[in-house]
């Protein structure tokens, strides 16, 4: 049995004969750390011979003590944050243990946290700086480096202004990294950057801040222990979050019940009690049908919408309007499924749901996630534990990028880019605003969000006149993002074509480097970034913890850490002084200037009072990666010892000052805990009133112990001073805070005084959103995707008008109507999703030998009905054909995972280009060892109407026999 | 061993093999094992023969897989 | 110490591979050789169920039965364990194996010259000095001698696969059940540990059983 199980695995797994990499002698002997060069090995037989045992050298016992240190670190491949123990013998990082005491993952690691310590050997790295000359790889000092490419960039500032360059960050990046970042690109003079965040949830982000506050995960992965129902709607967690399976199963062993909805059967509803096949994209009428039935039962939380929700009645007309037979018409889900849904989401509370890309990656993004939020307002589970909205995020800073990094609407923090936030921001960094202004082309585009990563091909290839900047896209500099994750590869190498320069900064030449040698002669260049294991710095998991990350070795080759790299080119471009004026730098191993780690998150302490970053001091967070045992693991909470009362992490907001000791919040908006345990209320951020009705919490509403008892406004100077507080301010806080609110007060007075003395949250106490105005859909409305699959929808449920916003004309209407009756050619929805071996574009862990063994090949799921219909059997070669003209070869996976009519592809591949294996156009020794066809390059057009999130999850394709 | 041997043995057992049903029985015999000797896990440091820590500790190790000590 | 098994729990594997990566980054197993891997039933189906699986450590091992060189040998601890010096790679453990456990290095198929049979060892290494360079470079880590448990089970995501003493985990596999209310499914067991007669040596598994 076994053997055939994985024999078959096999015809599509080693159907293809691959170069077979293994790990020389001498790699082994340094990977594990041992200096002599002995003989006999079972690697040894690799090579056909068996070497006699007598050949070996005796061997002095490895005592286990000597000589080895151990370097605390956190899984680099997803918001779980899974610790890591790296044992480094000799400056080789020798062997990996578990984490035991971690409450977050308690030791345990999926296929790429397991792996990681390949990372710190890494044969496919790019190893050092490299530029194309004539359509060739050439390898150049760091110095031609920084010097050609600062050239270059300077001159194109120059002559189309700080506007022409288009910086994509990274959610790679430590929190240091990306909050640098985000500075040295104001100091650049723009706001054209961005990170994985827009392709990932954006939406989110944007969608639920405008409800109720943050944008964030509310609860944690250790909270949804408490939970005792989990409703997953468009996350397969299995596969991109695995230990969160880890608490999610021992809520299920302990009774709780666990829904998947999703369009595939995945490994996720493998685990669950219930599975509801969905139609891709169509999660907005399903959540109505749920709502609908939760209203009829009167089971909505009454006092909970009373008290703390705005509009419910308005979204209750929409609710209306949802009647079984049009949710099963738009959905395909029958009334006894949606009922079962809202009884085991009523029955079973506190539940919480969790999403992820499956509901982000829509053009109705914005107003799915929306309806998630309104779903769990009505069921009264915000602010409970074991309740909220569990939101994964993707990468493993993806969500500390987002708030301290770079964004192109937002300074750190959420401070947005108004004159207000620059100015708070230049005092911080102690730079004088005007000089900060003349860096910019205007002031007007100072305060204009920049282009989004999702469009820099637009900003290539618009006409300036239509767009809301004055120049195109010159220069791209990709620094830790792949460009397979972005839609629309095939009109991405036309942009490629177009710019005069691209710059990769990042440890891996990434497909970037493939796809620019395959259309470009020269006007490229690679550095090489060394990974997160080659630094120290912060991360924010997904459920606001922040971890510190020590560092296990020396960068690896000629590679510098990303802010090492940062302040380089800063120098070349004249803004050093200013890009650490507080920020203590210093000479590093190989003589170059690093900025110090700790200082920057200093700064960041000083700065994003916000959203509580404030507290979050080094020292605070080293002390707890130290004391993780102490960390209770369901509440996250130190029951004694040195981190006593505080939760794992400081999860934000850890509000004011370190001195305040504030312990962090594990939930957010919870009203049960008084602030200074962790407690809160919602934030009110949208006015105090309304056409007449109240924004404000209701009388009676409070956290436990707040002196104001019921909803009001954030604080202010002038608010204390109505109050009678202010005179709790020492005269120095005084003066900091005259004139000034919470968020730009950098004594964090205001804070201490509201908090501590008064059991107020600084932000205000207020009603969370159902309606939520200043979007384009106030209230949450179903439109089919652009590519629909179903004309006869699309006449009742069309998209929005075009719309020009993020300086980028965007066509919704038109195009949908254009293409219409295109099912009729391409008939099958086309969707994308994750893989446990792989993360993101893939190409780090594609060439890491343990994972690539495990996954060699790009497929497509077909269900067996699809399959005969394309005359394709398991494991032949297909061509997925997408309107855009583009087509992919891929391996055929049939399996009834997927629907009949809907297909999936993974996302995490590269390498190959329409048929052709683009192994000639990477650097030399540097390309993955694995590479297929990606899925984007086949991608459609269609963006979310908020956020220009890219729409990846419902696009039509065909299937040709290869 | 040296390769000569292996060989030697190699021969005699495809001998033994060719001789189809009158096949040796296959179960295994205790104690002829051509093994060469290893050291039980608590002989050499960092136990160094006390077996009674290295049980302790291995048994702590095992019993911290059940999350539930950690986790009601 | 009594008896060192493995249990990989069914209701808990995720397929997610940690415990096979987790292998390969300890011994630094090459391309090719998978000392365990993650089997998975009716995939993409309700009742889809993976299991992870290396060598069970069999009580009546029908690997030691049938080696001609007879290089495998039991420890204490109740694990076979097998000399790289006295494997001659002629495949015959592989094929009396119920699990497919025994891997051979160079065995692009099945009939191709192999080099010598490499195997989980429990992560207790083989033959020789424990902790010794030699036994690392021929059988992997020995973490049992460390005092550690296979990092396989030690990395496991979900705690699915657990390692140690037979009672130790029928006790962690009885709180499970317990709270579950429904029974395990202990993949494996009867075939490699036998039901008291041992009377199932040798015979292949078809399907998930009941303990
Ligand atoms: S990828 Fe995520 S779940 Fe897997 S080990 Fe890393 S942090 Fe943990
Ligand atoms: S028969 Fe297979 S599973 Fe059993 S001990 Fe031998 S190799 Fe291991
Ligand atoms: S016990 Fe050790 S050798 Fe065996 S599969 Fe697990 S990690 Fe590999
Ligand atoms: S690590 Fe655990 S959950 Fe993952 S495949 Fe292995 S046994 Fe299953």
């Amino acid at each position: 049995m076994l053997t055939k199980k994985r024999v078959s695995n096999a015809t599509v797994g080693s159907a293809r004969s691959l170069a077979t990499p293994m790990v020389s002698r001498r790699e082994f002997l340094k990977r594990a750390g041992l200096a002599s060069a002995a003989g006999v090995t079972f690697l040894g037989a690799r090579s056909g011979r068996w070497v006699a045992p007598a050949e070996a050298q005796t061997t002095q016992a490895v005592n286990p003590a000597s000589g080895e240190v151990v370097r605390r670190s956190v899984c680099t491949h997803c918001s779980v944050g899974c610790a890591i123990d790296a044992v480094v013998k000799n400056g080789v990082w020798i062997r990996q243990e578990p984490v035991f005491d971690s409450p977050i993952n308690l030791g345990a690691h999926c296929a790429k946290g397991a792996s990681v310590r390949e990372h710190g050997h890494g044969e496919h790295r790019l190893k050092y700086p490299m530029k194309l000359v004539d359509g060739k790889w050439k390898r150049i000092s760091w110095q031609e480096a920084l010097d050609e490419v600062s050239a270059r960039l300077l001159k194109l500032r120059e002559q189309f202004g700080p506007d022409s360059v288009y910086w994509v960050g990274s959610s790679k990046h430590n929190n240091e990294q990306a909050y640098l970042l985000r500075k040295f690109v104001s100091m650049w003079g723009t706001n054209n950057c961005d990170h994985q965040a827009r392709i990932c949830h954006s939406t989110t982000v944007a969608g639920v801040a405008n409800t109720w506050g943050y944008g964030a995960m509310t609860n944690s992965y250790n909270d949804m222990q408490f939970s005792k129902a989990i409703l997953f709607i468009g996350s397969n967690a299995a596969e991109a979050h695995p230990v969160s399976l880890l608490h999610v199963l021992h809520a299920k062993e302990n009774g709780a019940k666990i829904i998947v909805v999703d369009p595939r059967f995945t490994r996720t509803a493998a685990k669950a009690d219930y599975y509801v096949r969905i139609r891709s994209g169509s999660d907005i009428p399903l959540i109505y049908g749920v709502l609908r039935h939760i209203f009829a039962n009167g089971w909505e939380d009454k006092k909970f919408i009373a008290e703390r929700v705005y509009g419910m009645d308005e979204v209750l007309k929409e609710v209306e309007y949802w009647t079984p037979e049009r949710v099963e018409e738009v959905t395909g889900v029958s009334d006894d499924q949606v009922h079962m849904i809202a009884k085991v989401m009523a029955e079973n509370r506190p539940s919480t749901v969790v999403w992820c890309m499956g509901q982000t990656q829509h053009t109705t993004g914005n107003a799915i996630v929306r309806t998630m939020c309104i779903l769990q307002l009505a069921l009264g589970n915000v602010g409970v534990s074991g309740g909220g909205t569990n939101i994964f995020r993707g990468h493993d800073n993806v969500q500390g990028a987002t708030d301290v990094g770079p964004n192109p609407d937002s300074l750190p923090g959420y401070y947005g880019i108004a004159e207000g936030s620059w100015k708070h921001w230049c005092r911080v960094w102690g730079v004088d605003y005007e000089w900060m202004k003349g860096r910019f082309a205007s002031k007007e585009l100072m305060e204009r969000p920049g282009i989004t990563v999702s469009r820099w091909i637009d900003g290539v290839m618009e006409d300036p006149a239509k767009m809301d900047q004055p120049t195109n896209l010159k220069a791209v500099v990709f620094w830790g993002h792949a460009p397979n994750s972005q839609s629309r590869g095939k009109e991405m190498i036309e942009a490629m074509k177009r710019l005069d320069t691209l710059v990769v900064i990042d440890p891996y030449p990434s497909a970037t480097a493939a796809m620019a040698a395959m259309v470009r002669k020269e006007g490229v260049y690679l550095l090489p970034a060394a990974t997160q294991f080659e630094t120290e710095g912060s991360c924010t998991a997904s459920n606001r913890s922040v971890q510190w990350r020590e560092k296990v070795i020396e960068p690896l080759f000629e590679s510098q850490p990303d802010h090492v790299i940062m302040y380089a080119f800063a120098k070349k471009f004249g803004f050093a002084n200013e890009l650490c004026k507080n920020i203590k730098v210093t000479q590093n191993a190989r003589g170059w200037d690093e900025p110090n780690v700790e200082d920057i998150l200093r700064e960041i302490n000083r700065g994003t009072w916000t959203i509580g970053y404030s507290g979050i001091s080094p020292e605070r967070i080293k002390l707890h990666m130290k004391y993780m045992h102490t960390f209770d693991v369901k509440t996250l909470r130190a029951n004694g010892g040195p981190c006593d009362g505080e939760y794992f992490g400081l999860p934000w907001p850890c509000w004011g000052t370190p001195e305040m000791k504030h312990p962090g919040t594990p939930n957010l908006y919870d009203t049960s805990k008084p602030v200074m345990e962790g407690g809160g209320c919602f934030r009110a951020n949208f006015g105090v009133e309304r056409n007449g009705v109240s924004l404000l919490a209701a009388q009676g509403s409070h956290p436990k112990g707040a002196s104001i008892q019921g909803g009001h406004p954030e604080f202010d100077d002038k608010l204390l001073k109505q109050l009678g507080w202010w005179d709790e301010l020492t005269d120095a806080e005084k003066q900091a805070a005259e004139g000034k609110n919470w968020k730009t007060d950098l004594s964090g007075g205001i804070i201490r005084v509201v908090m501590k003395n008064h059991g107020c949250l600084p932000f205000g106490n207020a009603r969370a959103r159902a309606v939520v105005w200043n979007f384009p859909d106030p209230v949450p409305k179903h439109r089919e995707p652009i590519y629909s699959p179903r004309p006869d929808l699309v006449d009742k449920y069309p998209t929005h008008e075009d719309k020009k916003f993020w300086r980028l004309p965007t066509l919704f209407k038109t195009l949908q109507q254009q293409v219409k009756e295109i099912s009729k050619e391409y008939p099958i929805i086309m969707t994308s999703g994750r893989m446990v071996e792989y993360e993101g574009g893939g190409e780090e862990t594609r060439s890491n030998p343990w994972l690539a063994e495990l996954q060699q090949e790009m497929y497509v799921e077909v269900n067996p009905r699809d399959a005969n219909n394309a005359n394709v059997r398991h494991g032949e070669w297909v061509w997925v054909e997408t309107p855009t003209g583009a087509r992919i070869k891929v391996k055929a996976r049939v399996t009834h995972r997927v629907p009949p009519g809907t297909v999936f592809l993974p996302f995490h591949f590269s390498g190959h280009w329409m048929g052709q294996d683009m192994l000639p156009f990477y650097p030399e020794g540097a390309h993955p060892i694995v590479r297929g066809e990606a899925v984007n390059t086949a991608t459609t057009y269609g963006y979310d109407v908020v956020t220009m999130m890219q729409e990846t999850k419902t696009t039509l394709c065909r299937l040709k026999k290869a | 061993m040296c390769n000569r041997k292996i060989v030697a043995l190699f021969c005699g057992l495809t001998g033994l093999l060719l001789t189809a049903c009158t096949e040796k029985p296959q179960t295994y015999t205790p104690g002829v094992s051509t093994a060469a000797s290893d050291p039980p896990p608590y002989a050499t440091p960092p136990f160094a023969g006390n077996r009674s820590a290295w049980e302790a500790a291995v048994s702590t190790r095992m019993k911290g897989q059940n999350e539930y000590v950690r986790v009601q | 110490m009594a008896r060192m098994k493995f249990v990989c729990d069914a209701e808990r594997c995720i397929n997610c591979n940690g415990c096979v990566t987790a292998c390969k980054n300890e011994h630094e197993v090459p391309w090719g050789i998978q000392r365990r891997r993650v089997v998975t039933l009716n995939e993409g189906q309700p009742g889809e169920k993976s299991i992870s699986v290396a060598c069970m450590h069999c009580s009546d091992a029908p690997c030691m039965a049938v080696c001609p060189t007879n290089c495998f040998y039991r420890t204490e601890e109740g694990l076979v364990l097998h000399d790289k010096d006295k494997c001659i790679g002629c495949g015959y453990c592989f094929y009396a194996c119920p699990f497919g456990a025994p891997q051979f290095p160079n065995g692009a198929s099945a009939f191709a010259a192999r080099g010598k049979m490499d195997k989980c060892t429990f992560c207790a290494g083989g033959p020789g000095e424990n902790g010794s360079e030699e036994e690392l470079k021929k059988y992997g880590r020995n973490r049992l001698a460390e005092g550690k448990l296979p990092l396989c089970a030690e990395m496991c995501s979900t705690k699915a696969l657990i390692a140690g003493d037979a009672e130790v985990l029928s006790d962690i596999m009885r709180e499970r059940v317990l709270r579950r209310g429904y029974g395990a499914e202990l993949w494996g067991w009867r075939v490699a540990y036998g039901d008291g007669k041992q009377a199932q040596r040798g015979q292949r598994v078809h399907a998930p059983e009941k303990p």
